[in-house]
């Protein structure tokens, strides 16, 4: 049994037997790992509070046949008060959710984590405006692995788009926007209000922590990543409920 | 072809059914019982049948109960101005010993679980509002599990019940009676701090 030190944010943390949590890690070094906590329910367990889901930990593990598990562990950084705030923790878990969904695999990408760190700070940081750092968080982590919405140009005729050009929808399947003349194909493609396109690409543009949206947009911007998770991530069925 | 006879092969699918029963472990109960006394395995199988035909959730506070509503809703020496929420019917059982709490409970049947999905919906929150208008309650006591999902759940009861004229309390939290600072985590620690008591 292979012993190993690494660094990870927990996603999750699900009980499991009599005082046991099976814990889905992001590692740096690793990707998405599945690991053993045992006796972290327990009051008196040496573990306390730290592998509790946002924690970015330094950790401790041996490998399993299906599991590894942790043996020691050291918060880096808690995100406390992203945890102890239901907004703050409400886009905090689409952020998760998209990770499960776009980067499940045990391949790691030191980017995925380092994002995923600084949507976590950028929420802890802020008061305000949580969906813009999620929804920017999604469509950067789609980017990172592969499955960038086309936001510049027509998916389907290839046509670049004047600014708030009107009748824009997203052809979630296509896997970006459609210009007004190109309204018949398929996949499922909804209206877009006026001037998303443009803020979704600013979202691109801009660093997570200065992730800004107009309240008209959140609920069409949060659509188009959630839509856009289900046609493409791997995972998508994790991604079903990634928004709501 | 079956390993074992089919009623053992039957009994071992059950048992291996149950949380935390692997196939070996459903194995060696099932030889247990196969090896062990009838009236043992009939006092077994009786008490999963009485369970499952006596046992339902009291109508007041969702507790597990024999009769409409459990023992504990029926006592009159119980306040009944103060419910305690906790999350499942178990959680109960660990407060009755303190002998701390006289009033009475309210179980949700879970927890808000925002990084998984799981909403107000799939739990009992608006019985418990139902139940505070209701009853006229003086106190709520959030007794949640102090981990992400029971706090969040008891965040979300306490915004839902601020505009109702009742105090909403929550369990202190801390350090382990018996343990050392030492291995305290920084976010136990925290809240240790946080809530300092004067002595």
């Amino acid at each position: 049994m292979a012993v190993y030190k690494s660094r990870g944010i927990v996603l999750r943390s699900i009980r499991y037997g009599e005082a046991d949590r099976i814990t889905d890690i992001y590692t740096l070094d690793r990707g998405l790992i599945s690991a053993i906590v045992k006796g972290v329910r327990r009051v008196g367990s040496r573990f306390g509070a730290r592998m509790e889901p946002l924690s970015c930990v330094e950790f401790v593990a041996y490998e399993g046949r299906t599991l590894d598990t942790v043996t020691q562990a050291e918060v880096l950084r808690s995100f406390r008060r992203v945890r102890e705030d239901l907004r703050r923790l409400e886009a905090a878990g689409g952020m998760v959710r998209a990770v499960r969904a776009f980067c499940g695999g045990d391949e790691a990408d030191r980017r995925v984590f380092n994002l995923l760190f600084r949507g976590l700070e950028a929420l802890e940081g802020r008061t305000g405006e949580y969906a813009a750092v999620e929804v920017a968080f999604v469509m950067k982590l789609s980017a990172l692995a592969g499955y960038a919405p086309e936001l510049g140009r027509c998916v389907s005729c290839r046509r670049g788009f004047a600014e708030g050009l009107p009748g824009v929808r997203f052809a979630p399947e296509a896997g970006g926007m459609l210009c007004s003349e190109c309204q018949t194909v398929p996949g499922g493609a909804f209206p877009v209000p006026p001037g998303l396109r443009e803020a979704l690409m600013g979202l691109m543009r801009r660093p997570v922590a200065e992730a800004r949206l107009e309240f008209g947009l959140i609920e069409s911007a949060r659509r188009v990543v959630q839509e856009h998770a289900l046609a493409h991530a791997p995972a998508g069925t994790v991604a079903q409920r990634m928004t709501g | 072809m079956a390993r074992y006879a089919r009623p053992v092969e039957r009994l071992i699918n059950e048992l291996s059914r149950l949380p935390s029963i692997g196939p070996r472990s459903a194995q060696r109960i099932a030889f247990h019982i196969v090896r062990g006394r009838p009236e043992d395995a009939y006092a077994l199988a009786e008490a999963l049948r009485e369970v499952k035909e006596r046992i339902k959730p009291c109508r007041r506070c969702f507790n597990l109960t024999e009769s409409e509503e459990c023992e504990i809703c029926t006592d009159p020496r119980r306040d009944a101005s103060i419910i305690c929420v906790v999350e499942d019917p178990y959680d109960i059982g660990p407060i009755e010993r303190t002998a701390e709490y006289w009033g009475l409970y309210h179980v949700l049947g879970g927890a808000l679980s925002p990084l998984d999905g799981m909403e107000p919906e799939d739990l009992r929150i608006a019985e418990l509002l139902e139940r505070v208008r209701r009853e006229g309650t003086q106190e709520i006591i959030l007794a949640t599990n102090p981990n992400t999902t029971g706090e969040a759940t008891a965040m979300f009861i306490a915004e839902e019940l601020r505009d109702l004229p009742v105090k909403v309390t929550a369990l202190a939290s801390g350090l382990p009676v018996g343990g050392d600072l030492e291995y305290a985590d920084e976010v136990t620690l925290g809240r240790a701090f946080a809530g300092r008591r004067a002595i």
